[in-house]
């Protein structure tokens, strides 16, 4: 509710100045409560809800011993590929990483229901690799925010169709110049299927 | 190459204006028509209705209707790019974008690119009167009176507009950037700084999302220094650039640097600001890339000073010739003001355009006024292509003889002089 009371305030505020935009103190006070908004959860004051955000994108020191959730897929003979979150649109690497943590998270029902989500889109994505070229209207899209890892048909060869979701937790620790991988284990937390 | 607008409050016409807003307009279309939004419905519904950013209520009414959403948003920049009822149409935008932005932020982050387009068109709404090269500018001068009208016309430079919509665009643009750079210092504090903590985040950045580390990553974790002075200059150019603008210094120097450290961005962990490349171009200055004044003869354009749906027309074209080398010119003045007029030319029937002895007539007189920017160039050539023109000429010709019939007011004096009777 909290999301819907700041969406309705905002665009009330807006509305009012908007009908009295050219009036200078209606103006004037509507840009600084603007300004305002927008400045409080970048200086860390308020929590966000849309249209404001913190920006704090990279914002804490990264350490170099670090835990995070990989989700993979895999086929009847237990043979597995990470998942790519192409196949699952509009998600990107990075939220798919917190998915892998949700899934550990959620309440088993809600959980079960998303890992089912993820592989049956992990399978449609497959066969279209599999099946189809891809066409080159993708070219004239507005470019992805995130690029990187994706399946290809090369990457997909030897595997069946998906009847499984692994949630692994990873440790990896790296040295403190972050020249080199000092250790890397994983282990298979939750499996879906 | 950038103008600080926090420091050139005023401009002599609002071209700059409607650049950015056709920029604005036509990127909207495409991100909007690139973007998955139909797609949500096929995510489970818990997630949306759990999320703290999404308006938890009737989740499964809000989940039919996006694609909808998604249409009514490109309809809705179509309308902005011509300038048609700007405060209807970039509140609703902005109202549409900021639902579906947040539902769409429930299954993944790339949705908050669009937060700078919701502030923008926002700005927009409130500073639209400013907007003149606009369907809106064109219905504002209804108001006008034909003597009014002519005499605008004849004037020429009037009192300069003020930027605010540009103005308060650079200072919350600037201020996003500003707080990026600040959060790393709140929450990082100096180590954010220190040597070997930006390989450590390429590293991570690689292994959790990519797989491989990219090569220009693997580059900067070889060679520790470069990325030292990679990160002081992150937050030099983050936090610099809202300081430069408030201080109405020159802006180039942090457009470059941020320019350059998205690339940097790209190469190293794949991410990739693109909407950030396009508002830059919000701050170039348009209106000076026009045919320069000095040392060329004036466009004198002669058109039917009588005819008052002409005269607001081109009350609003004005607004192109940034270099102020358009004339315009009544029937009854033609004589005095142009030398050798040929004698099949009819001032009654349709515009002429007169430049060192050339004649351009109707849909080609309109083409030179629009050839007197270097950035309408395209657009002008476009017009001369022999489908395009053929088509131009005969729209023109229609609207030439219906002029009348066009306009909201012919009451004037036929004297050329452009008073009211």
């Amino acid at each position: 509710m909290v999301a819907a009371f700041i969406f309705a305030t905002f665009f009330g505020a807006t509305t009012v100045a908007f009908v009295f935009h050219r009036g200078p103190i209606v103006r004037g006070g509507y840009l600084f409560f603007l300004l305002a908004l927008i400045s409080a959860p970048g200086f860390g004051i308020v929590a966000w809800h849309w249209p404001f955000f913190s920006w704090h994108l990279y914002a804490t020191r990264t350490q170099p011993e670090i835990t995070f959730s990989e989700v993979r897929v895999a086929d009847a003979e237990g043979n597995e590929i990470k998942l790519s979150a192409r196949g699952i649109p509009p998600t990107m690497a990075t939220p798919m990483r917190r998915f892998g943590d949700k899934l550990l998270e959620l309440e088993p029902e809600h959980a079960q229901e998303l890992a089912r989500f993820f592989l049956e889109k992990a399978n449609e994505r497959a066969d279209r690799l599999r099946n189809e070229n891809e066409t080159f209207w993708r070219f004239l899209k507005f470019p992805r925010h995130q690029y990187g890892y994706r399946w290809s048909k090369e990457m997909l060869e030897g595997l069946g169709p998906f009847v499984e979701l692994r949630v692994y937790t990873v440790d990896a620790e790296f040295s403190e110049d972050g020249r080199e991988l000092l250790s890397r284990t994983e282990e298979l937390t939750k499996a879906f299927s | 190459m950038f103008v600080n607008y926090f420091k050139e409050r005023r401009r002599a016409t609002s071209f700059n204006i409607f650049i950015v807003r056709v920029l604005l307009g036509v990127y909207g279309i495409w991100k909007a028509l690139s973007y998955d939004f139909e797609r949500l419905r096929e995510w489970p519904e818990f997630l949306f209705a759990q999320n703290y950013h999404a308006i938890d209520i009737l989740v499964s009414l809000q989940l039919d209707f996006v694609w909808i959403e998604k249409w009514i948003i490109v309809a809705l920049f179509v309308l902005f790019v011509f300038g048609w009822r700007t405060g209807f149409v970039t509140f609703f935008l902005a109202a549409f974008i900021t639902h579906v932005g947040a539902l769409h932020y429930s299954v993944t982050n790339s949705g908050a690119t669009w937060m700078p387009v919701i502030y923008i068109l926002i700005l927009f709404g409130l500073y639209r009167e400013t907007d003149v090269l606009s369907v809106d500018g064109y219905r504002r001068t209804s108001s006008m009176p034909q003597g009014e009208l002519n005499a605008v016309l004849k004037r020429g430079d009037d009192s300069p507009l003020y930027m605010g919509f540009l103005m308060w665009t650079l200072i919350i643009f600037a201020a996003t950037y500003f707080f990026t750079g600040y959060s790393k210092i709140l929450f990082a504090g100096v180590s954010w700084l220190e040597m070997g903590h930006l390989p450590v985040q390429l590293q991570v950045e690689a292994i959790r999302h990519l797989n491989e580390v990219p090569p220009t990553a693997q580059f900067l974790i070889d060679h520790q220094i470069i990325a030292w002075i990679s990160s002081w200059l992150t937050i030099v150019f983050e936090c610099g650039f809202l300081i430069f603008v408030l201080l109405r210094l020159p802006i180039w120097p942090f457009i470059i640097g941020l320019a350059g450290l998205h690339a940097m961005i790209l190469l190293t962990m794949n991410i990739f600001f693109f909407d950030q490349y396009l508002l830059y171009l919000a701050f170039i200055p348009w209106d000076r890339l026009h045919v320069s004044a000095e040392g060329r003869s004036p466009l004198k354009v002669v058109y039917d000073d009588t005819c008052n749906f002409c005269a607001r027309a081109l009350t609003v074209l004005r607004h192109v010739d940034t270099g102020n080398v358009v004339r315009f010119v009544a029937p009854g003045d033609a004589r005095e003001e142009i030398d050798r007029i040929p004698d099949d030319v009819d001032f009654t029937k349709e515009m002429y355009a007169f430049r060192n002895g050339e004649v351009y007539r109707g849909h080609y007189a309109f083409i030179e006024v629009l050839r007197t920017n270097y950035v309408l160039r395209p657009l002008a050539w476009l017009l001369k292509l022999p489908p395009v023109a053929w088509a131009g000429e005969r729209v023109y010709d229609y609207i030439a003889r219906n002029r009348h019939a066009l306009s909201t007011s012919c009451e004037v004096s036929q004297n050329g002089d452009g008073g009211e009777e």
